[in-house]
Protein backbone atom coordinates (compact mmCIF):
# COMPACT_ATOMS: atom_id res chain seq x y z
CA UNK A 1 0.00 0.00 0.00
CA UNK A 2 1.29 3.81 -0.82
CA UNK A 3 2.31 5.75 1.76
CA UNK A 4 1.20 9.39 2.52
CA UNK A 5 3.73 11.95 3.13
CA UNK A 6 3.05 15.22 4.83
CA UNK A 7 4.52 18.03 3.08
CA UNK A 8 4.49 21.00 5.32
CA UNK A 9 4.22 24.44 3.21
CA UNK A 10 5.56 27.08 5.17
CA UNK A 11 5.83 29.61 2.14
CA UNK A 12 9.12 29.66 1.58
CA UNK A 13 10.36 27.71 -1.33
CA UNK A 14 10.93 24.78 -3.65
CA UNK A 15 8.34 22.20 -2.79
CA UNK A 16 7.96 20.96 -6.35
CA UNK A 17 11.31 18.88 -6.26
CA UNK A 18 10.34 16.81 -2.96
CA UNK A 19 7.36 16.38 -4.32
CA UNK A 20 8.66 15.16 -7.38
CA UNK A 21 10.49 13.03 -6.16
CA UNK A 22 8.23 11.35 -3.17
CA UNK A 23 5.64 10.62 -6.05
CA UNK A 24 8.12 9.15 -8.05
CA UNK A 25 8.76 6.43 -5.52
CA UNK A 26 5.05 5.84 -5.33
CA UNK A 27 3.82 7.90 -1.98
CA UNK A 28 0.66 9.75 -2.05
CA UNK A 29 1.55 13.63 -0.99
CA UNK A 30 -0.02 15.77 0.78
CA UNK A 31 0.72 19.70 0.41
CA UNK A 32 -0.20 20.68 3.12
CA UNK A 33 -0.77 24.54 4.63
CA UNK A 34 -2.37 24.41 7.83
CA UNK A 35 -1.94 21.20 10.34
CA UNK A 36 -5.51 20.10 9.92
CA UNK A 37 -4.71 18.60 6.98
CA UNK A 38 -1.91 16.40 8.01
CA UNK A 39 -4.38 14.30 9.92
CA UNK A 40 -4.43 11.06 8.05
CA UNK A 41 -0.20 10.84 6.99
CA UNK A 42 2.08 8.55 7.58
CA UNK A 43 5.22 10.41 7.64
CA UNK A 44 6.05 14.42 7.22
CA UNK A 45 8.76 16.31 5.72
CA UNK A 46 9.54 19.76 6.50
CA UNK A 47 11.49 21.49 3.26
CA UNK A 48 13.17 24.68 4.03
CA UNK A 49 13.96 27.10 1.73
CA UNK A 50 14.60 31.00 2.85
CA UNK A 51 15.65 32.26 6.24
CA UNK A 52 15.02 30.51 9.91
CA UNK A 53 13.50 33.53 11.68
CA UNK A 54 11.02 33.83 8.47
CA UNK A 55 10.15 30.30 7.96
CA UNK A 56 9.77 29.99 11.91
CA UNK A 57 7.41 32.77 11.98
CA UNK A 58 5.10 31.53 9.19
CA UNK A 59 5.41 27.75 11.70
CA UNK A 60 4.22 29.47 14.33
CA UNK A 61 1.37 31.46 12.44
CA UNK A 62 -0.03 28.67 10.97
CA UNK A 63 -0.12 26.57 13.97
CA UNK A 64 2.80 23.95 12.32
CA UNK A 65 4.98 24.46 15.19
CA UNK A 66 2.77 22.69 18.56
CA UNK A 67 2.03 20.48 15.65
CA UNK A 68 5.34 19.57 14.33
CA UNK A 69 6.15 19.01 18.17
CA UNK A 70 3.36 16.77 19.41
CA UNK A 71 3.75 14.38 16.15
CA UNK A 72 7.46 14.16 16.92
CA UNK A 73 6.63 13.81 20.24
CA UNK A 74 4.27 10.80 20.03
CA UNK A 75 6.59 9.12 17.40
CA UNK A 76 5.74 10.14 14.29
CA UNK A 77 8.77 10.05 11.51
CA UNK A 78 9.55 13.55 10.89
CA UNK A 79 12.15 14.40 7.61
CA UNK A 80 13.57 18.07 7.86
CA UNK A 81 15.53 19.04 4.48
CA UNK A 82 17.97 21.58 4.82
CA UNK A 83 16.22 24.46 6.79
CA UNK A 84 13.96 21.83 7.88
CA UNK A 85 16.60 19.99 9.68
CA UNK A 86 17.43 23.53 11.42
CA UNK A 87 14.40 24.64 12.05
CA UNK A 88 14.12 20.92 14.21
CA UNK A 89 17.23 22.90 16.58
CA UNK A 90 16.58 24.95 19.93
CA UNK A 91 17.72 28.23 18.14
CA UNK A 92 18.88 30.07 15.16
CA UNK A 93 20.33 33.28 14.05
CA UNK A 94 19.28 33.85 10.70
CA UNK A 95 17.15 37.13 10.38
CA UNK A 96 17.75 37.60 13.70
CA UNK A 97 18.39 35.37 16.93
CA UNK A 98 15.05 32.81 17.05
CA UNK A 99 13.44 30.12 18.90
CA UNK A 100 13.50 27.22 16.97
CA UNK A 101 11.52 23.65 17.26
CA UNK A 102 13.24 22.96 20.03
CA UNK A 103 13.17 19.03 18.98
CA UNK A 104 16.97 18.67 18.84
CA UNK A 105 19.52 20.16 21.28
CA UNK A 106 21.66 23.03 19.53
CA UNK A 107 21.88 26.18 17.45
CA UNK A 108 22.28 27.40 14.02
CA UNK A 109 25.60 29.31 13.41
CA UNK A 110 26.64 31.24 10.28
CA UNK A 111 29.43 29.94 7.99
CA UNK A 112 32.14 33.01 8.00
CA UNK A 113 33.56 33.14 4.57
CA UNK A 114 37.27 33.00 3.88
CA UNK A 115 39.54 33.08 0.76
CA UNK A 116 39.06 29.50 0.94
CA UNK A 117 35.26 28.87 2.18
CA UNK A 118 33.04 30.43 0.04
CA UNK A 119 29.55 31.09 1.66
CA UNK A 120 27.20 29.65 0.58
CA UNK A 121 28.51 26.62 0.94
CA UNK A 122 27.39 25.38 -2.59
CA UNK A 123 27.68 21.91 -4.25
CA UNK A 124 28.67 18.51 -4.20
CA UNK A 125 29.99 17.00 -0.62
CA UNK A 126 30.97 14.06 0.98
CA UNK A 127 29.27 12.69 3.76
CA UNK A 128 30.82 10.60 6.31
CA UNK A 129 30.86 9.26 10.16
CA UNK A 130 30.71 6.45 12.06
CA UNK A 131 26.86 6.92 13.16
CA UNK A 132 26.35 6.34 9.45
CA UNK A 133 26.58 2.46 8.96
CA UNK A 134 23.58 1.86 11.68
CA UNK A 135 21.60 4.62 10.43
CA UNK A 136 18.24 3.69 8.23
CA UNK A 137 18.56 6.69 6.63
CA UNK A 138 21.91 5.82 4.76
CA UNK A 139 21.36 2.22 3.83
CA UNK A 140 23.03 1.22 1.08
CA UNK A 141 24.54 4.79 0.84
CA UNK A 142 28.47 3.93 1.07
CA UNK A 143 30.62 6.48 2.90
CA UNK A 144 31.96 9.32 1.32
CA UNK A 145 28.86 9.52 -1.29
CA UNK A 146 28.13 13.06 -2.71
CA UNK A 147 25.04 15.10 -1.74
CA UNK A 148 24.17 18.14 -2.64
CA UNK A 149 24.46 20.97 -0.53
CA UNK A 150 23.38 24.67 -0.43
CA UNK A 151 23.17 26.58 3.09
CA UNK A 152 25.11 29.50 4.48
CA UNK A 153 24.25 28.31 8.37
CA UNK A 154 24.88 25.19 10.01
CA UNK A 155 23.64 23.04 12.84
CA UNK A 156 25.56 22.70 16.07
CA UNK A 157 23.82 19.77 17.89
CA UNK A 158 24.80 19.59 21.57
CA UNK A 159 23.34 16.23 22.29
CA UNK A 160 24.69 12.88 21.54
CA UNK A 161 22.78 11.61 18.70
CA UNK A 162 23.59 9.82 15.25
CA UNK A 163 25.40 12.58 13.34
CA UNK A 164 27.08 11.82 9.89
CA UNK A 165 29.34 14.98 8.89
CA UNK A 166 30.26 16.94 5.50
CA UNK A 167 33.94 18.66 5.49
CA UNK A 168 33.97 22.03 3.97
CA UNK A 169 37.59 23.92 4.29
CA UNK A 170 38.16 21.94 7.07
CA UNK A 171 34.80 22.66 8.95
CA UNK A 172 32.93 19.25 9.89
CA UNK A 173 29.79 20.63 9.38
CA UNK A 174 26.58 18.48 10.17
CA UNK A 175 25.41 16.77 6.73
CA UNK A 176 22.78 14.61 8.43
CA UNK A 177 21.22 13.43 11.86
CA UNK A 178 18.81 11.05 13.73
CA UNK A 179 16.97 10.66 16.65
CA UNK A 180 15.12 8.20 17.18
CA UNK A 181 12.41 9.18 15.43
CA UNK A 182 13.14 12.78 13.82
CA UNK A 183 16.02 12.63 11.03
CA UNK A 184 16.74 15.73 9.25
CA UNK A 185 19.85 16.33 6.54
CA UNK A 186 21.36 19.64 5.52
CA UNK A 187 21.71 18.48 2.06
CA UNK A 188 18.83 18.02 -0.57
CA UNK A 189 18.23 14.33 -1.72
CA UNK A 190 15.48 15.40 -3.96
CA UNK A 191 18.32 17.13 -5.89
CA UNK A 192 20.92 14.15 -5.31
CA UNK A 193 20.10 12.38 -8.17
CA UNK A 194 20.60 8.21 -7.35
CA UNK A 195 22.31 8.33 -3.67
CA UNK A 196 19.19 11.26 -2.61
CA UNK A 197 15.98 9.10 -4.28
CA UNK A 198 17.73 6.20 -1.92
CA UNK A 199 17.73 8.40 0.81
CA UNK A 200 13.81 8.88 0.34
CA UNK A 201 13.17 5.80 -0.01
CA UNK A 202 14.65 4.53 3.36
CA UNK A 203 12.67 7.92 5.05
CA UNK A 204 9.93 5.78 3.35
CA UNK A 205 10.48 2.42 4.20
CA UNK A 206 10.93 2.94 7.66
CA UNK A 207 7.87 1.28 9.41
CA UNK A 208 6.39 3.80 11.73
CA UNK A 209 5.21 1.28 14.10
CA UNK A 210 8.69 -0.20 14.67
CA UNK A 211 10.86 0.61 17.17
CA UNK A 212 14.10 2.37 14.96
CA UNK A 213 16.79 3.34 17.60
CA UNK B 1 35.71 17.73 0.27
CA UNK B 2 33.36 19.95 -1.74
CA UNK B 3 33.53 19.27 -5.40
CA UNK B 4 33.61 21.75 -8.21
CA UNK B 5 31.08 21.62 -10.16
CA UNK B 6 30.12 21.44 -14.18
CA UNK B 7 27.27 22.83 -15.62
CA UNK B 8 26.17 22.82 -18.67
CA UNK B 9 24.10 25.57 -19.56
CA UNK B 10 21.32 25.31 -22.58
CA UNK B 11 19.89 28.57 -23.93
CA UNK B 12 16.21 28.04 -25.09
CA UNK B 13 14.24 29.49 -27.60
CA UNK B 14 10.75 28.51 -27.42
CA UNK B 15 11.21 24.66 -26.79
CA UNK B 16 14.42 24.25 -28.72
CA UNK B 17 17.89 24.49 -27.22
CA UNK B 18 19.81 26.93 -29.15
CA UNK B 19 23.64 27.98 -29.05
CA UNK B 20 24.70 31.54 -29.78
CA UNK B 21 28.30 33.17 -30.76
CA UNK B 22 29.01 36.23 -28.88
CA UNK B 23 25.37 36.04 -27.55
CA UNK B 24 24.02 36.08 -31.35
CA UNK B 25 22.78 34.08 -34.36
CA UNK B 26 21.23 31.30 -32.19
CA UNK B 27 21.33 27.76 -34.13
CA UNK B 28 19.27 25.36 -32.75
CA UNK B 29 20.84 22.24 -31.36
CA UNK B 30 17.96 19.92 -30.12
CA UNK B 31 14.97 19.81 -27.94
CA UNK B 32 14.90 21.31 -24.62
CA UNK B 33 13.15 18.04 -22.63
CA UNK B 34 15.66 15.70 -24.68
CA UNK B 35 18.41 18.02 -23.31
CA UNK B 36 17.80 18.01 -19.78
CA UNK B 37 17.09 13.99 -19.41
CA UNK B 38 20.53 13.40 -21.12
CA UNK B 39 22.19 16.03 -18.87
CA UNK B 40 20.60 14.58 -16.24
CA UNK B 41 21.48 11.04 -16.89
CA UNK B 42 24.96 11.85 -17.28
CA UNK B 43 25.54 13.63 -13.98
CA UNK B 44 25.55 17.30 -14.61
CA UNK B 45 26.05 18.45 -11.50
CA UNK B 46 23.62 21.10 -11.92
CA UNK B 47 21.78 22.53 -14.69
CA UNK B 48 21.22 26.19 -15.82
CA UNK B 49 17.97 27.24 -18.49
CA UNK B 50 17.82 30.21 -19.87
CA UNK B 51 15.30 31.85 -21.80
CA UNK B 52 16.75 33.71 -24.02
CA UNK B 53 13.35 35.72 -25.55
CA UNK B 54 11.70 35.96 -22.23
CA UNK B 55 12.98 39.83 -21.68
CA UNK B 56 12.02 40.70 -24.48
CA UNK B 57 8.70 38.71 -25.07
CA UNK B 58 7.68 39.67 -21.75
CA UNK B 59 6.40 35.88 -20.71
CA UNK B 60 7.85 33.30 -18.57
CA UNK B 61 7.15 29.91 -19.93
CA UNK B 62 6.32 28.07 -16.24
CA UNK B 63 4.44 25.38 -18.27
CA UNK B 64 7.89 24.04 -20.05
CA UNK B 65 9.67 24.79 -16.92
CA UNK B 66 7.63 22.48 -15.02
CA UNK B 67 8.27 19.57 -17.38
CA UNK B 68 12.05 20.14 -17.22
CA UNK B 69 11.92 20.03 -13.71
CA UNK B 70 10.68 16.74 -13.59
CA UNK B 71 13.19 15.25 -15.39
CA UNK B 72 15.84 16.62 -13.25
CA UNK B 73 16.82 14.89 -9.91
CA UNK B 74 19.76 18.22 -9.76
CA UNK B 75 19.76 21.72 -9.15
CA UNK B 76 18.07 23.64 -11.87
CA UNK B 77 18.74 27.26 -12.14
CA UNK B 78 16.02 29.01 -14.51
CA UNK B 79 16.33 32.62 -15.99
CA UNK B 80 15.32 35.02 -18.79
CA UNK B 81 12.57 37.95 -18.11
CA UNK B 82 12.47 37.73 -14.30
CA UNK B 83 11.61 41.33 -13.69
CA UNK B 84 9.71 41.75 -10.44
CA UNK B 85 9.34 39.05 -7.39
CA UNK B 86 6.38 37.76 -8.57
CA UNK B 87 7.88 36.40 -11.66
CA UNK B 88 10.64 34.82 -9.73
CA UNK B 89 7.90 33.45 -7.19
CA UNK B 90 6.24 31.79 -10.55
CA UNK B 91 9.73 30.03 -11.36
CA UNK B 92 10.37 28.65 -8.22
CA UNK B 93 6.62 27.24 -7.93
CA UNK B 94 7.38 25.31 -10.96
CA UNK B 95 10.46 23.89 -10.09
CA UNK B 96 13.56 26.04 -9.95
CA UNK B 97 16.07 25.83 -7.11
CA UNK B 98 17.36 29.12 -7.92
CA UNK B 99 16.56 32.31 -10.16
CA UNK B 100 19.34 34.08 -12.62
CA UNK B 101 18.96 37.33 -13.13
CA UNK B 102 20.55 39.60 -15.38
CA UNK B 103 18.59 42.87 -16.85
CA UNK B 104 16.16 43.57 -13.97
CA UNK B 105 19.00 44.08 -11.57
CA UNK B 106 20.23 47.53 -13.18
CA UNK B 107 17.27 48.58 -13.62
CA UNK B 108 15.95 47.98 -9.67
CA UNK B 109 18.93 46.57 -7.45
CA UNK B 110 16.43 46.25 -4.67
CA UNK B 111 14.68 43.34 -6.60
CA UNK B 112 17.38 41.29 -5.41
CA UNK B 113 16.95 42.07 -1.89
CA UNK B 114 13.67 41.01 -2.36
CA UNK B 115 14.58 37.76 -3.56
CA UNK B 116 16.64 37.27 -1.26
CA UNK B 117 14.84 37.86 1.56
CA UNK B 118 11.95 35.30 0.71
CA UNK B 119 13.93 32.41 -1.07
CA UNK B 120 17.37 33.04 0.60
CA UNK B 121 20.76 34.30 -0.70
CA UNK B 122 21.80 30.64 -1.97
CA UNK B 123 18.44 30.91 -4.82
CA UNK B 124 19.62 34.16 -6.12
CA UNK B 125 22.19 34.03 -8.76
CA UNK B 126 23.27 37.23 -10.60
CA UNK B 127 24.37 36.73 -14.48
CA UNK B 128 26.61 39.08 -15.07
CA UNK B 129 27.25 39.77 -18.50
CA UNK B 130 30.70 41.33 -19.38
CA UNK B 131 32.18 42.87 -22.25
CA UNK B 132 36.06 43.94 -22.21
CA UNK B 133 36.32 47.87 -23.19
CA UNK B 134 39.24 50.55 -23.24
CA UNK B 135 38.38 51.06 -19.76
CA UNK B 136 38.34 47.65 -18.74
CA UNK B 137 35.68 44.99 -18.46
CA UNK B 138 31.96 46.59 -18.05
CA UNK B 139 28.64 44.93 -16.91
CA UNK B 140 26.19 44.67 -19.99
CA UNK B 141 22.07 43.95 -20.10
CA UNK B 142 19.78 42.88 -22.42
CA UNK B 143 21.70 39.94 -24.15
CA UNK B 144 24.38 42.19 -23.97
CA UNK B 145 22.72 45.24 -25.74
CA UNK B 146 22.89 47.60 -23.07
CA UNK B 147 26.48 48.46 -21.73
CA UNK B 148 25.91 49.60 -18.60
CA UNK B 149 27.56 52.40 -16.54
CA UNK B 150 29.45 50.02 -13.48
CA UNK B 151 32.31 47.96 -14.37
CA UNK B 152 31.77 43.93 -14.23
CA UNK B 153 33.31 43.82 -11.13
CA UNK B 154 31.45 46.90 -8.97
CA UNK B 155 28.46 45.10 -10.69
CA UNK B 156 29.32 42.25 -8.60
CA UNK B 157 29.81 43.44 -5.84
CA UNK B 158 26.79 45.53 -5.62
CA UNK B 159 25.00 42.82 -6.77
CA UNK B 160 26.30 40.55 -3.69
CA UNK B 161 25.56 43.18 -1.53
CA UNK B 162 21.93 42.85 -2.39
CA UNK B 163 21.72 39.40 -1.78
CA UNK B 164 22.94 37.43 -4.44
CA UNK B 165 24.47 33.70 -3.25
CA UNK B 166 26.15 33.22 -6.61
CA UNK B 167 27.59 35.26 -9.51
CA UNK B 168 27.71 33.80 -12.89
CA UNK B 169 30.31 35.42 -14.75
CA UNK B 170 30.31 35.38 -18.62
CA UNK B 171 32.09 37.06 -21.04
CA UNK B 172 30.24 37.98 -24.20
CA UNK B 173 33.43 38.03 -26.33
CA UNK B 174 34.02 34.72 -25.88
CA UNK B 175 31.00 33.42 -25.46
CA UNK B 176 30.64 30.48 -28.09
CA UNK B 177 33.92 30.91 -30.09
CA UNK B 178 35.09 27.54 -27.85
CA UNK B 179 38.58 29.18 -27.56
CA UNK B 180 38.89 29.42 -23.81
CA UNK B 181 37.64 31.63 -20.53
CA UNK B 182 38.22 34.72 -20.16
CA UNK B 183 40.71 34.09 -17.60
CA UNK B 184 41.30 37.36 -16.58
CA UNK B 185 37.50 38.25 -16.04
CA UNK B 186 36.98 34.80 -13.67
CA UNK B 187 39.89 35.99 -11.14
CA UNK B 188 38.91 39.83 -11.75
CA UNK B 189 35.19 38.70 -10.42
CA UNK B 190 36.50 35.38 -7.53
CA UNK B 191 38.70 37.72 -5.90
CA UNK B 192 36.01 40.21 -5.77
CA UNK B 193 33.29 38.75 -4.01
CA UNK B 194 33.30 35.74 -1.36
CA UNK B 195 30.35 34.21 -2.94
CA UNK B 196 30.43 31.07 -5.19
CA UNK B 197 31.72 32.49 -8.86
CA UNK B 198 30.57 30.36 -12.03
CA UNK B 199 32.84 30.63 -15.28
CA UNK B 200 30.70 31.23 -18.38
CA UNK B 201 31.50 31.82 -22.04
CA UNK B 202 34.45 30.49 -24.09
CA UNK B 203 34.92 26.46 -22.60
CA UNK B 204 36.23 24.81 -25.77
CA UNK B 205 38.54 22.38 -24.31
CA UNK B 206 38.54 20.37 -20.85
CA UNK B 207 41.69 22.12 -20.00
CA UNK B 208 39.62 25.63 -20.40
CA UNK B 209 37.73 23.85 -17.36
CA UNK B 210 41.37 23.56 -15.80
CA UNK B 211 42.03 26.65 -16.03
CA UNK B 212 39.36 28.95 -14.84
CA UNK B 213 39.13 26.81 -11.85
CA UNK B 214 42.75 27.65 -11.10
CA UNK B 215 41.97 31.73 -11.98
CA UNK B 216 39.33 31.02 -8.98
CA UNK B 217 36.28 29.85 -10.52
CA UNK B 218 34.01 27.79 -7.98
CA UNK B 219 32.34 26.11 -10.58
CA UNK B 220 32.37 25.88 -14.70
CA UNK B 221 29.64 26.55 -17.07
CA UNK B 222 29.38 25.74 -20.57
CA UNK B 223 27.74 24.99 -23.46
CA UNK B 224 29.01 24.60 -27.15
CA UNK B 225 31.43 22.51 -25.92
CA UNK B 226 28.45 19.48 -25.33
CA UNK B 227 27.22 20.09 -29.15
CA UNK B 228 30.14 20.62 -31.17
CA UNK B 229 33.35 18.65 -30.08
CA UNK B 230 31.83 15.47 -28.56
CA UNK B 231 33.26 16.34 -25.57
CA UNK B 232 30.66 14.91 -22.30
CA UNK B 233 30.60 15.67 -18.74
CA UNK B 234 32.51 13.10 -17.85
CA UNK B 235 35.49 13.88 -20.08
CA UNK B 236 35.85 17.32 -18.78
CA UNK B 237 35.55 15.41 -15.40
CA UNK B 238 38.55 13.03 -16.31
CA UNK B 239 40.42 15.71 -17.12
CA UNK B 240 39.56 18.27 -14.07
CA UNK B 241 40.76 15.46 -11.68
CA UNK B 242 43.58 14.84 -13.28
CA UNK B 243 44.84 18.17 -12.71
CA UNK B 244 44.10 17.71 -8.85
CA UNK B 245 40.85 19.48 -9.14
CA UNK B 246 38.13 17.42 -6.82
CA UNK B 247 35.25 17.01 -9.12
CA UNK B 248 32.45 14.14 -8.77
CA UNK B 249 32.92 11.26 -10.70
CA UNK B 250 30.51 8.17 -11.33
Amino acid sequence: MSKTVGLIDCGGGNLFSVENTLRGLGCDVLVAQYPEQLNAVDKVVLPGVGAFQASMAMLNEQGFSDWIRNYAQSGGHLLGICLGMQLLLSSGQEGGECQGLGLIEGEVTPLLATADCRVPHMGWNEVFGNAMSGMPLFKGVVEHSTFYFVHSYYACIREPIDIVYTDYSGIHITAAYQKGNIFGTQFHPEKSQKMGVQLLRNFIACDADQEIC
Amino acid sequence: MLKTRVIPILLLQGNSVVKTVGFSEPRVVGDAISNVNVFSNRMADEMVIVDIEATEKGRINEALIRRLARQCVMPLTVGGGIQTLVDAQALFRSGADKVVINSAFYKDPSLFSQVAAQFGRQALVFSLDAVKTANGYQAVSHSGNNVQSLSAVAAAQLAVSHGAGEVLVNSIDCDGRMEGYDLDLVEAISASVDVPVVAAGGCGSSLDCVNAVNAGASAVAAGSIFYWVGESIITLKETMANNNIEVRLI
